[in-house]
């Protein structure tokens, strides 16, 4: 008898949904449709949720990006993916405190990869960034990645 | 038709909220529940349902995925700081 597949546990970077949600073609669209798949499996707190909530109103109007589209896109998220209720703060990022949260969800729900283009979660992964060598020390499977990389990761495995 | 029965347990105001939904869509609080349960077992929907018109103002922009990718962090980095702001105001 063999085993079914191991399916990838990832957190995504609020704005991997957004760039999902107005390019659903693109390399984001195509790490969620992984998620609609059930190929990976993929955590989610309220604090992306809510952060997901508050960028329309930061985005320009010719994207035309609404708080109902968002509200479909979080209504449907809960079909495939797994919300955590409590995340205990497991790091701390003084670059950018609200990006530690993401590395804590990765870390407490064992995840140990977010998937994001935030120029100062991927900076984690150089050996320049004292915090970024710290964390890797503690947690040596953590990863970040972009879309495009985490696909051919995806891929790959 | 079988059907399972659950007994679940929920909070006194998700109970009100869910209440006064079912009221407003005119079914009994067990079928309204049962349906919202039904639809979250269901299939995802597809990414291009969900975001409807705006891929296609996307298309409509000529911005590239990279460019797109620049204006969204630039987004949430000016949510963040204003979060931020609010936080400390007096």
């Amino acid at each position: 008898m063999t085993s079914p597949p191991t399916r990838t546990p990832v957190v995504f970077d609020c704005n991997v949904f957004a760039q999902a949600l107005i390019n659903p073609r693109g390399p984001a669209g195509r790490c969620l449709l992984l998620a609609q798949q059930g190929r990976v499996r993929l955590f989610l707190s309220d604090f992306i949720l809510n952060e997901l909530r508050e960028l329309p109103a930061k985005l320009p109007v010719k994207l035309g990006v609404t708080l109902d589209r968002v509200e479909a896109l979080i209504v449907d998220l809960a079909k495939y993916a797994e919300p955590v209720a409590k995340v205990p703060s497991l790091f701390t990022y003084a670059r950018d405190p609200d990006d530690a949260l993401y590395v804590s969800l990765a870390l407490v729900s064992g995840a140990m990869l977010v998937v994001s283009r935030d120029l100062d979660l991927l900076d984690l992964m150089n050996d320049a960034n004292e915090e970024g060598r710290t964390l890797r020390a503690r947690f040596p499977q953590f990863r970040v990645l972009t879309p495009p990389a985490f696909l051919t990761m995806v891929t790959v495995e | 038709m079988d059907v399972m029965v659950l007994t679940i347990s929920i909070p006194p105001e998700a109970e009100a909220k869910l209440q006064q939904r079912a009221a407003e869509a005119g079914e009994e609080l067990q079928s309204y529940v049962a349906r919202l349960v039904a639809q979250f077992a269901g299939p995802p929907t597809p990414l291009d349902d969900i975001s409807g018109p705006i891929y296609q103002r996307f298309l409509e922009s000529g911005m590239t995925d990279d460019e797109l990718a620049d204006v969204l962090e630039r987004a949430k980095h000016e949510m963040r700081a204003e979060r931020r702001g609010r936080r400390q105001a007096p």
